[in-house]
């Protein structure tokens, strides 16, 4: 496993010739100079720095929005592709890149700047700036989160779908015309873009010829002699495409990777796709060597990752109050920054079945597969996240190299299951084509979605928040005392504790929450569907997601054929613990009852006093939150605690499909259909539920008070459906991990560890409740680094044959490694961690993060 | 007045400013490729022969017997090869200003203040009959810049410079080695100031005139209320004319010489680097400290010397079998994992294993190599009473990355390299050296004309 950078090049070095985790000469100088970057600051363009369309353009500004729109777009690949770009170090081209493109620092964390274009106060018109932020929106708010149609983009180039814009305005209502416009400005603005750069390939070329003359050394004269064939044709090559329809493997990574920029630079935060179906082709025709083939791969995921930042002194924050804006939250939209510092929701999927709509089921992995198998391994980054589809066809040889790379260190790829997950899909609406669900990809995380032709959000349904409701009269317990009493109220108001006579009672309050909130999440999505488009329309994406050019629509006014939103659960784990602890300790021994629970959770397990209600002795707290810390948890194959998991999946699943289909949202549905329906498109509004934080367990868990299994308010809940985390509050022996069963505190969470092995586990997530998450539910797990390879690979085959759940992700380090990292970051530099489809640096981690890794429960063999 | 050849062939002079791209003390004062005019190899051969009959050479010793011997030396020793001066003061610094315009003022303060130092010309004045001055005490004081300027260690820019950073310019990351006290972010400065002069009065002048008068310089020149620069601290290096330093041996043998390909090729940041602009002719400076613990090593054998360092002590030349340059002092390995040419471990093995093919970078090894200018030191002696001594190691390269760290890193401090088990280098295993304090610098180019100042293309739009 690679744990630093030092070591990871003295691994390289002692490795013969040819060995297959060597990469090549020219992959290593990239790489070198990259892992230099990490340590400084990126380059960031300053705050408002591309400044306005008024002071570049001002005869625009009478434009419809849309056009302006286009224009900001194209002034913005323009300027940072040109001497002001380059000037601050944001652009550049270096000599041994085959791969031409920076992308820029704007991590999910450390937020974008963008070139705004909205009328102001200033200027004659509507102040659309107040307009749309007094509702929390604004030019930041492109959500990303998709992958485009990268396929239309290497087949077809953008001169055509420039000329079918031409041509399809003439037939026009006015504000499609103005989408049409836009479309076309931001892609001329886009081969602009190509352009500047094959400029400056071409400027790189001219020094390194003029070096020429002076060189000394054969190696010198020989790399020289390379840097310039490469620039000359980095230079044609971007004056071709992506313009015109690639025709090389290499033309196809270049123009991939240069709109996936470009889309970064102007705030679409995307992603993309299904990598290894759309290269194969090229490959195939090529006929150019393997090695060759996976230089260029390695190339990309080089340039994919150039932008970390190894050090979280010296991160930006250029958050506004609706970056990326959630669908129907209404709210400010403020994620967890400081988990995000290096994530780009830069996914690339691979594997699984092809994409068709044929009865059989046909294995689609190939050679570029495996050859981005091979970059996961062998190249120590984070980035891009490999998601890696598997299901009962999956050759063996694919799993091994999947287990390979996961045990490297780099917790890649991520597992999830077509065959679970495709009939999900298939399901999730009226309309999806089988072809489309057999070809889903992730989205910029983990959850699921159709690439090149989905319009995607999701939303947060806490589950932690409908268990507080249940218990406490439609009020959480973060709050209660002083300021909210019994707690802050947010759902019905529901029986108090003392009147709940049975746990189906109980549950039955529960599900009635869950019914409240799912029902306003439909809500707020409806009254909010397309109102994106009129504010911060995504003209490059939109002509590269189907739907959107035929129908003239934004991807942001309902242009793109599937419309797809996820409600995700949080938290699932603590409440299936939790649960346990009411069912068994409360209702089924009587231990205590349910209102001296509520009292003890309203205190915070003893931590504060001034609340209303019952006040509970300390001494039965303190031995009565021990008793529920060491109950049985969710995540180790025990039915007796898992199977409120799996019934809470299934209220939550079944009450999604019910909303839809209340009498209180017809009326809404039927005017979004009414509105965007078209003659080859019908209305498809999927609706796709999960459950998922990623990086968000310690914000999930930052409002919610205390919960019955132990855990205390405002802390970190579980990522995503793993098992819930040991207690932040409590410290951890100094002991190695092995010896933490002599400790009272940790002996049942170690022994726990110890009993259950990781394919023990997977009984947790196998049942047919979790199978309706159509966007993905994943388990993550921690195992150790002696973890054998033909063992991970057992584990990987159950997994693609239907064991455990539909999505899995594993992280490898030990216990004691993680401690060592805290004391000396520098010595870890390249440890990195997962939950879901977002992974990190570990000594990038703040504090209460970094904790968290370590109190994940370990998975032996 | 018997030492004929010193009189005749005077020192190389710096560069001088304006002169070159180059910042003055880097890669000057050099000696001429060939020998200058009044190079007389006969008469440094009669004053060998002169010292050998006076019995205060033997003749074994004096490996220079012929016309061609001293010729052979002049190529060997001299060519191309730098002429550090005798003395050298490092000062270090902080920038406490706040504005860019504050900084860039600043930075023509130096400028002005190296330029008054540089020229002036050695006082003759109150000077007794029977002495005798140099023409020129050959001062260069050279300026680097650390990566603190750029980017505060906690990400704060405070010039709004940090997007012209060097690319390579980082604080000096900890190695094995280092001393349990050395935290090198805690020493990262933003300045280093490297004042060399053939006489230690003119180094305590200069250094002075620095510590006591340019803060005040600047607040006049500027109208600035307070202290623009904290100085750090002084360490002192100084030189024997043997080039031995404290181990005994001679240091310096296989030091680039300096021909114009290799400055370009392996000192100066040139177009085809990809580095901004204004870095080009600028050079990266490696500072490190090292103490060497004499009685350690005072205790072991000459052989066993020998074999830490892999030259012989004597002569300096390589214990490999095979040896090339014009006196032979340069080895050739014919398998770099052979320990038949000199322990595995030995100083100069694991610092340059000269392989023949191109490593995993595509990058010969002789491309790694940098230029070093160290300086012996002592700083009188620790509370045991053992000396405090060592070398003030000072090298200058484009590319800290490939050439210094891929060194110590890939190679010295590496215990597998060159095979499995090798150990790291046998003078840090031995506990012989320590690192006690350094940092990591650029040196921007030279001056353009007496209107630029240092830095100048930081501001440069
Ligand atoms: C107190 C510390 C050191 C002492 C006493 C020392 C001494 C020596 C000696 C005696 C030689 C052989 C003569 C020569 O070729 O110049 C040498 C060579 C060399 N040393 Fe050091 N050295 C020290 C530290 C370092 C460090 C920290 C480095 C950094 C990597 C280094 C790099 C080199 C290199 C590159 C050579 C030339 C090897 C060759 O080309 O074969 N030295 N040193």
């Amino acid at each position: 496993m690679h744990i630093n950078i030092l070591q990871y090049w003295q691994h390289l070095q002692n490795l013969p010739d040819g060995h297959i985790d060597k990469p090549s000469p020219r992959i290593c100088r990239l790489m070198i100079n990259m892992f230099e970057a990490w340590r400084s600051k990126s380059p960031y363009p300053a705050f408002d720095g591309l400044g306005h369309l008024r002071d570049h353009k001002p005869d625009v500004l009478t434009a419809p929005l849309p056009v302006r729109r286009g224009h900001a777009f194209a002034l913005t690949l323009q300027m940072v592709a040109g001497e002001w770009g380059q000037k601050q170090g944001l652009t550049y081209v270096a000599g041994d890149e085959l791969i031409i493109g920076n992308m820029p620092p704007y991590s999910v964390g450390q937020g974008k700047e963008v070139l705004d274009y909205l009328l102001g106060a200033e200027d004659d018109g509507e102040d659309e700036r107040l307009k749309f932020e007094m509702g929390f929106m604004n030019p930041w708010s492109n959500f990303g989160h998709i992958c485009p149609n990268y396929e239309t983009l290497v087949n077809r180039g953008l001169d055509s779908i420039i000329q079918e814009c031409h041509s399809l305005k003439g037939f026009a209502e006015p504000d499609k015309a103005d989408f049409y416009d836009s479309v076309v400005i931001a892609l001329e603005g886009v081969k602009a873009f190509a352009d500047i750069y094959a400029d400056a390939c071409e400027k790189r070329a001219s020094k390194f010829t003029k070096a020429l003359g002076l060189s000394q050394t054969s190696t010198e004269t020989s790399l020289l002699k390379d840097r310039i064939a490469n620039m000359t044709s980095a230079a044609d090559r971007l004056r071709r495409i992506p313009a015109k329809p690639c025709s090389s493997f290499l033309d196809a990574v270049q123009a991939i990777f240069l709109l996936n920029s470009a889309l970064h630079w102007t705030g679409e935060l995307s992603s993309l796709g299904r990598l290894d179906q759309i290269l194969a082709p090229f490959l195939e025709r090529d006929n150019i060597p393997e090695h060759q083939a996976q230089e260029i791969i390695d190339c990309l995921w080089v340039k994919l990752d150039e932008q970390v930042v190894l050090d979280n002194r010296i991160v930006e924050d250029h958050f506004t109050s609706a970056d990326g804006a959630l669908l129907g939250a209404g709210g400010a939209s403020n994620f967890d920054q400081g988990a995000l510092i290096n994530q780009w929701m830069q996914q690339i999927t691979i594997g699984g079945c092809v994409a068709d709509n044929e009865p059989s089921v046909k294995d689609a992995s190939n050679a570029v597969t495996r050859m981005c198998l091979n970059a996961a391994r062998r190249l120590p980054f984070n980035c891009p996240t490999l998601d890696l589809r598997v299901h009962k066809g999956t050759p063996k040889d694919i799993l091994e190299l999947a287990a390979s790379s996961i045990l490297s260190g780099g917790a890649h790829p991520i597992l999830m299951n077509d065959d679970k997950l495709i009939p999900a899909l298939h399901r999730a609406g009226d309309n999806v084509e089988l072809r489309a669900a057999r070809n889903y990809a992730c989205d910029g995380c983990y959850e699921t979605h159709f690439p090149g032709e989905t319009e995607f959000s999701f939303i947060y349904v806490p589950g932690l928040d409908v268990l507080e409701k249940a218990l406490n009269s439609g009020a959480g317990f973060g709050s209660s005392g002083g300021v909210n009493l019994r707690g802050s109220k947010g759902s019905f108001r529901t029986k108090p504790a003392s009147e709940i006579q049975s746990f189906e009672e109980f549950y039955a309050i529960l599900e009635e929450h869950i019914w409240l909130g799912i029902n306003r999440t439909l809500s707020g999505l409806i009254n909010a569907y397309g109102i994106k488009g009129g504010i911060c329309p995504t003209p490059i994406l939109s002509a590269l997601i189907d739907g959107c050019i035929e129908s003239g629509r934004d991807l942001y006014n309902g242009g793109a054929k599937y419309k797809m939103f996820a409600p995700l659960m949080t938290g699932i784990s603590t409440v299936a613990d939790s649960l346990y602890v009411i069912k068994n300790y409360v209702f089924d021994e009587g231990e205590m009852s349910l209102e001296a629970l509520v009292a003890i959770l309203r205190s915070d397990w003893g931590s504060r006093t001034d609340i209303i209600g019952q006040k509970p002795d300390p001494e039965e707290i303190a031995a009565f939150r021990q008793k529920c810390i060491n109950a049985p948890k969710f995540g180790f194959g025990d039915a007796q605690v898992d199977q409120f998991a799996w019934r809470l999946a299934e209220s939550f699943t079944v009450a999604v499909k019910k909303a839809l289909a209340h009498p209180l949202h017809a009326t809404g549905l039927k005017a979004l259909r009414d509105k965007y329906e078209t003659k080859i498109f019908p209305f498809n509004m999927l609706i796709t539920p999960g459950v998922g934080t990623f990086e968000q367990y310690v914000f999930g868990g930052s409002y919610a008070g205390a919960t019955a299994d132990g855990r205390k308010a405002f802390q970190p809940i579980a990522s995503d459906l793993a098992a819930a985390p040991y207690p932040q509050d409590i410290s951890l022996p100094d002991t190695p991990p092995e010896e933490w069963a002599e400790h009272a505190e940790t002996q049942i969470f170690a022994t726990k560890e110890r009993t259950t092995s990781l394919s023990d586990s997977m009984a947790s997530w196998n049942h047919s409740s979790f199978e309706a998450f159509s966007d993905g539910a994943p388990a993550d797990y921690n195992i150790p680094e002696d973890f054998p390879h033909d063992k991970l690979v057992k584990v990987l085959r159950r997994f693609a044959d239907g064991e455990g759940g539909n999505m899995m992700t594993v992280t490898v380090a030990n216990r004691d490694t993680f401690k060592a990292a805290m004391a000396d970051p520098q010595f870890y530099d390249l440890l990195r961690v997962r939950m879901g489809g977002w992974s990190e640096f570990f000594s990038v981690l703040y504090g209460n993060h970094k904790k968290q890794h370590i109190r994940r429960p370990q998975y032996h063999v | 007045m018997t030492n004929k050849a010193t009189l005749n062939t005077s020192l190389p002079l710096p560069e001088g400013l304006f002169k070159g791209h180059y910042q003055s003390g880097i890669t000057d004062p050099r000696w001429p490729k060939e020998p200058p005019a009044e190079f007389d190899p006969k008469a440094i051969l009669d004053i060998i022969n002169e010292r050998i009959g006076a019995g205060r050479l033997r003749e074994e010793d004096a490996d220079i017997l012929s016309l061609e011997d001293v010729r052979n030396s002049y190529t060997s020793d001299y060519s191309g090869r730098i002429s550090k001066q005798k003395n050298i003061s490092i000062m270090r610094a902080n920038c406490l200003l706040k504005k860019r315009e504050d900084l860039q003022n600043l930075l023509k303060t130096i400028t002005e203040f190296a330029s008054e130092e540089i020229r002036r010309i050695p006082s003759v004045k109150h000077l007794r009959i029977l002495e005798a001055i140099p023409d020129s005490y050959r001062v260069t004081i050279s300026l680097g810049i650390g990566a603190t300027l750029f980017t505060t260690l906690d990400g704060f820019d405070r010039y709004g410079i940090s997007h012209h950073k060097p690319r390579y310019l980082k604080p000096m990351p900890s190695f094995l080695g280092d001393s349990e006290e050395l935290d090198p972010s805690a020493s990262a400065s933003d300045f280093i100031f490297l004042i060399s002069s053939d006489h230690p009065y003119i180094n305590v002048a200069i250094v002075r005139f620095f510590a006591e008068y340019l803060n005040k310089r600047f607040s006049k020149n500027y109208g600035f209320k307070g202290k623009a620069v904290e100085f750090l601290g002084v360490e002192e290096g100084f030189q024997r004319k043997d080039t031995r330093e404290f181990l005994g041996f001679d240091d310096g043998i296989d030091n680039i010489s300096m021909r114009e390909d290799e400055l370009e090729r392996l000192v100066y940041i040139t177009q085809v680097d990809n580095e901004p602009d204004w870095c080009i002719n600028g050079t990266y400076l490696v500072y490190r400290k090292i103490r060497e613990r004499m009685p350690d090593w005072e205790k072991l054998t000459v052989v066993n010397q020998e074999a830490m360092i892999g030259r012989d002590k004597e002569t300096g030349k390589p214990l490999s079998r095979q040896v090339t340059g014009p006196k032979g002092k340069t080895p050739v390995y014919s398998d770099s994992k052979d320990p038949a040419d000199g322990a595995l471990n030995s100083h100069i093995r694991k610092v340059q294993p000269r392989r023949n093919s191109e490593d995993l970078f595509g990058i010969d090894d002789l491309d790694r190599r940098f230029l070093r200018r160290p300086y012996p030191f002592f700083d009188g002696l620790d509370e045991s009473g053992n000396s405090i001594n060592g070398l003030q190691f000072l090298a200058f390269m484009k590319s800290i990355q490939q050439q210094f760290e891929h060194v110590v890193n890939m190679w010295q401090l590496n215990p597998d390299f060159p095979v499995q088990g090798a150990g790291i280098d046998a003078l840090y295993a031995n506990n012989i050296l320590e690192t006690l304090d350094g940092g990591y610098y650029f040196c921007p180019p030279g001056l353009a004309s007496p209107k630029d100042y240092f830095a100048s293309g930081l501001f440069r739009e």
